[in-house]
């Protein structure tokens, strides 16, 4: 299959501040997830793929151009962006249309209808979108960004502020366009959004790739981490003691009155730890994941 | 040559709140100050007065209102985060800056007419003469074109673009090419006085105005088409060279 989206040795820094490091990639049609935490990198990898920042270091191909040069090819090319902002006092009608005007499609008032249709805003078409609720301004600039049935579209965290209704229609309608041989790349921070639409998954966690491949895989690596666990406890040095002796721990440390315990096995920790307490006669008080996040399993995987 | 949807949004963008009524309110400033002055004046004192106060007045409060225009074009749009709407489609970026330039002169022509019908009204109730201020407009509508060309490119480079807006008409325009003579024909206002002062005769305060430039509608027009020119070809390099967010 043809990338339709390279990047190669795609990096780009502002001042000290590297967003984006060495980053070389291809995107086929279908979609394609990018996933991180906030601050991995993800916005301004997708302002580079699409010429809207220009790399410090590398090059981005979108449909064998540079777009920073063949302004062409933004015919074909379409994004959604992150930010929340719209124009207030254009109504979603007008605000599509736009995009279909400047983009000079053919048929334009069928295609806006269409695309307002898709994405269920015709009955509130014609209110200004300062009226809108958060979701709907998403779901209008959607409309505005497929009005051309654009080749590649790229999503910024398309489904902040939706509700779980139109949440399952927007990725629905994602998984449609990849089908259909578009190429469709969308950013997200939350896995489970990710495993419900992308077929392939590109995890990134300070500017640089950390994973990639599909959802099944990145999960599978995600077991394998080390969980860390902290417990607190009315006798913290002699239950971390009796933890050392434990089935299912990999390590424990004491900081403070504050028992760290790792475990390679979460299922194994649970079982064990209220039998030695139990046994010993100490009374746990609290039992908090400590690096539960999704930015936690990232450093972990940039790190194998 | 230009994109027609881009200007007509830009251009809808600028005109459709409050601003355009504070700018023309501005522009209007010297034609106000026409109008008080010259009440219960001799008809050719009040003309002669109109003159002097649009030669000087109105380079002050029509830079600041042309800036304030000029800049918000695509600052507004790089602030408000909607600039990838724009940006990401199929318009050549000389194009893209010739449009956008085109929607701010227009705005700003706009506010500049309502502030110099002002000045057309108050000479036509105090002197009785409906064709005193026409040759005026030139200067306004000249105002707009120089002034926006120079000021759409610095609203798109700079993020506190009004202060260096502000620093070019106050300190540049207002200080060093006053103090340098060689200087003055870069001044957008002087430029635009020019045009003014070949299509009327003007009192000899206001031509002191103009300084070292000479009047002249030729003159004035390529100055204009030349610093038009270097705006868009200064905006397409940055639409270009420069991170659009």
């Amino acid at each position: 299959m043809t990338a339709t989206v390279e990047t190669v040795g795609l990096s780009k820094w502002f001042g000290q501040k590297v967003a984006v490091s060495e980053v070389s990639l291809s995107f086929y049609p279908g979609v394609t997830g990018l996933l991180g935490p906030n601050g991995a990198g993800k916005t301004t990898l997708i302002r580079l793929l699409t010429g809207l920042q220009r790399p410090s270091q590398g090059a981005v191909k979108i449909l064998g151009v540079d777009p920073r040069q063949d302004h062409a090819v933004y015919k074909r090319v379409a994004m959604v962006p992150e930010d929340e902002a719209v124009y207030p006092r254009l109504t979603a009608r007008e605000f599509v249309r736009l995009s279909a005007d400047l983009a000079r499609l053919p048929d334009r008032e069928r295609q806006v209808a269409e695309a307002i249709a898709i994405v269920e805003l015709t009955d509130d078409q014609d209110r200004t979108l300062q009226g809108y609720s958060k979701g709907m301004r998403q779901r209008a600039k959607v409309a505005a960004a497929i009005v051309g049935k654009p080749e590649v579209l790229v999503l910024d965290e398309p489904l902040n502020g939706t509700d779980p209704v139109q949440r399952a229609h927007l990725i629905e309608l994602f998984r449609r366009l990849g089908d259909q041989g578009h190429t469709v790349i969308v950013s997200s921070h939350v896995l489970f959004e990710m495993e419900r639409m992308a077929g392939r998954v590109i995890a990134m966690v300070d500017g640089r790739l950390a994973a990639e491949g599909t959802v099944a895989t990145l999960r599978a690596a995600m077991t394998d981490k080390p969980r860390l666990v902290r417990v607190k406890a009315d006798e913290p040095r002699k239950l971390a003691s009796l933890l050392l002796a434990a089935d299912g721990i990999d390590g424990v440390r004491l900081d403070g009155a504050v028992i760290e315990v790792s475990t390679s096995d979460p299922s194994r920790l649970a079982q064990a730890l209220p039998v030695t307490a139990h046994d010993a006669g100490i009374r746990i008080r609290e039992v908090r994941p400590a690096d539960e996040s999704l930015e936690s399993v990232f450093r972990y995987l940039v790190g194998q | 040559m230009i994109d027609l949807g881009l200007t007509r949004h830009i251009f809808r963008q600028l005109t459709g709140g409050k601003r355009i009524w504070g700018l023309s309110l501005l522009s209007a400033v010297a034609g106000l100050a026409a109008w008080i002055a010259g009440t219960g004046r001799r008809a050719v004192d009040a003309a002669e007065n109109y003159h002097v106060i649009v030669a000087t007045a109105a380079g002050a409060t029509l830079s600041i209102a042309m800036l304030v225009m000029g800049a918000a074009a695509l600052r507004d749009e790089r602030d408000g985060g909607t600039l990838s709407y724009l940006y990401l489609k199929p318009i050549a970026r000389w194009r893209f800056a010739l449009s956008v330039w085109s929607a701010s002169m227009l705005a700003a022509g706009l506010a500049a007419i309502i502030g110099w019908a002002v000045g057309w009204v108050a000479m036509g109730l105090t002197v009785g003469s409906w064709t005193l201020a026409l040759p005026a407009l030139s200067a306004y509508l000249a105002a707009a074109a120089g002034y926006t060309a120079i000021f759409v490119p610095v609203g798109y480079l700079f993020s506190r673009a009004v202060l260096v807006g502000l620093a070019y008409v106050f300190v540049w325009e207002a200080i060093i090419t006053r103090l340098v003579s060689g200087l003055g024909a870069t001044s957008m206002w002087r430029t635009a006085l020019s045009i003014y002062a070949d299509l009327t005769a003007l009192p000899e305060d206001a031509l002191e105005t103009l300084g070292t430039v000479t009047p002249s509608v030729t003159v004035g027009v390529v100055k204009l088409v030349i610093t038009v020119a270097l705006g868009t070809a200064v905006l397409t390099w940055a639409l270009k060279r420069r991170d659009a967010l």
